[in-house]
């Protein structure tokens, strides 16, 4: 598997474009600002939508309203999100790939999109079982409350992953430990980093 | 009557003040932020030419 | 006249004044003078706890990192969603007093959390982002966007709205976006400098 990633990773970084990314100053902040900027629409939408799940934001407004309007501009966030954090990792498909902050990163992100998607179906089965009686409570169900109390948590340690991808600590290059260049994938005699 | 007025053109003055307030604040700031980020995309523009030709 | 005018024009007045003194202030030696003035608070800033943690312990500082993002994502979510509603573009079924007052308490907690999880971060590189020019266009952006929200912007929503003109709210819906952009884009732009 690390074998199959690391090809892939160095047959990316044998692009050109992928070398002028990185190479680019300009080019590539403005992706990184673009990506951190989405994630203030993205996250910051999703955020209200948890925050009003738990009762501890908007408690005046229908609980699926606020779910159900937010989640058009959320979306348009995330696509941003996605679409620039591809370009970051194909800027540095190397290092990037084998790093181990972007791994639990990318664990904590399938989590948390299954996590969306549980959310999303218990908000419909809530919606349709109760008659939105629970729409103008404080507090939603206990089954949406841990799922939006799930999503602040998994996405709160993606931003912390994502920000710790710029240090090198566990770097293929520094030769850590036998265990962290196991889950880092970190390949024997390797040429690219 | 005139004790019902009174209290109502008070507000209306106040309304009227805040408003102009927020008009001018506003107004200044999409000033500064036009001139702000004219001048950095200019000087981006200047140092990629510089770098690129 | 001139009595009766004044006393009810006294915001406006202040903004006017206070927008002269900014000026003033920037295209006079006062500038210069105060930013030289500071440079011995930004050496004392890197010899506090805050500044030997920040230079100490990277992870310390990359999660404290981390969190002044999300604090700064929940602004960015409360300014959207106000901003949106008062430009009609969300929520134009829910009463505009609903939603200005809940995305305000939202608005000051996570700027509260914003400021303190930056001044631990300026503490940390205090004397790298003293001769930064985009942190100082950062902390002019966020002083206004303070000032602007708590001078101008909530005192002009604790009207009633519905009486007020439309195109005002749309013009402090606008400058409120532009001015918490800057603030945001300023401060990645930090992170890239120096």
């Amino acid at each position: 598997m690390n074998q199959l990633i690391y090809a892939f990773a160095t047959w990316l970084d044998t692009h050109s474009w992928s070398t002028q990314l990185h190479e680019s100053f300009y080019m590539y902040n403005w992706v990184e600002s673009t990506h951190v900027l989405a994630l203030m629409v993205s996250l910051g939408l999703l955020f209200l939508i948890d925050l009003r799940m738990l009762g501890l934001a908007f408690v005046d407004i229908p609980a699926t309203a606020i779910a159900h309007r937010l989640f058009l501009p959320m979306l348009i966030g995330f696509s941003v999100m996605i679409v620039t954090g591809l370009l970051l990792f194909y800027a540095i498909p190397v290092r990037t790939s084998q790093s181990l902050w972007f791994r639990i990163k990318v664990v904590l992100l399938i989590a948390a999109a299954v996590n969306a998607w549980l959310f999303h179906r218990r908000m419909q089965d809530a919606g349709s079982s109760a008659a939105g009686s629970w729409d103008l409570a404080v507090k939603a169900p206990r089954r949406l409350q841990i799922g939006a109390a799930l999503s602040l948590i998994f996405w709160g340690f993606i931003v912390i992953c994502g920000r710790l991808i710029a240090y090198d600590w566990f770097d293929c290059r520094g030769e850590p430990s036998p265990f962290v260049s196991t889950i880092t994938g970190c390949i024997a005699d390797q040429t690219q980093f | 009557m005139k004790e019902t007025t009174e209290p109502q053109n008070t507000s209306d003055n106040a309304s009227k003040d805040v408003q102009l307030a927020a008009v001018i604040a506003s107004s200044v700031i999409a000033v500064g932020f036009v001139i702000y980020w004219t001048i950095q995309i200019q000087d981006m523009l200047e140092m990629l030419a510089l770098a690129y030709g | 006249m001139s009595r009766s005018m004044l006393p009810s024009y006294t915001r406006s007045v202040a903004v006017i004044a206070a927008i002269g003194l900014c000026l003033g202030f920037a295209f006079s030696n006062a500038r210069l003078d105060t930013y030289s003035a500071l440079l011995p608070l930004f050496e004392w800033m890197e010899t506090t706890s805050l500044g030997v943690i920040g230079k100490t312990w990277g992870a310390v500082f990359a999660t404290v990192e981390a969190v002044h993002l999300l604090a700064m994502a929940v602004l960015g979510g409360s300014v959207l969603v106000s901003d949106g509603r008062l430009l009609c573009l969300i929520f134009n079924d829910v009463p505009q007093r609903q939603v200005q007052d809940a995305c305000h308490r939202l608005f000051v907690w996570s700027l509260l959390l914003s400021i303190s999880t930056g001044v631990f971060m300026a503490c940390g590189v205090a004397i790298k982002v003293y001769y930064l020019n985009v942190f100082w266009y950062k902390m002019l952006a966020l002083m206004v966007g303070v000032v602007f929200v708590f001078f101008v912007r909530q005192p002009l929503l604790r009207h009633d709205i519905d009486r007020l003109n439309p195109w005002v709210l749309r013009m402090v819906a606008v400058a409120s976006l532009m001015i918490w952009f800057s603030v945001a884009a300023t401060g990645r732009w930090i992170g890239f400098s120096g």
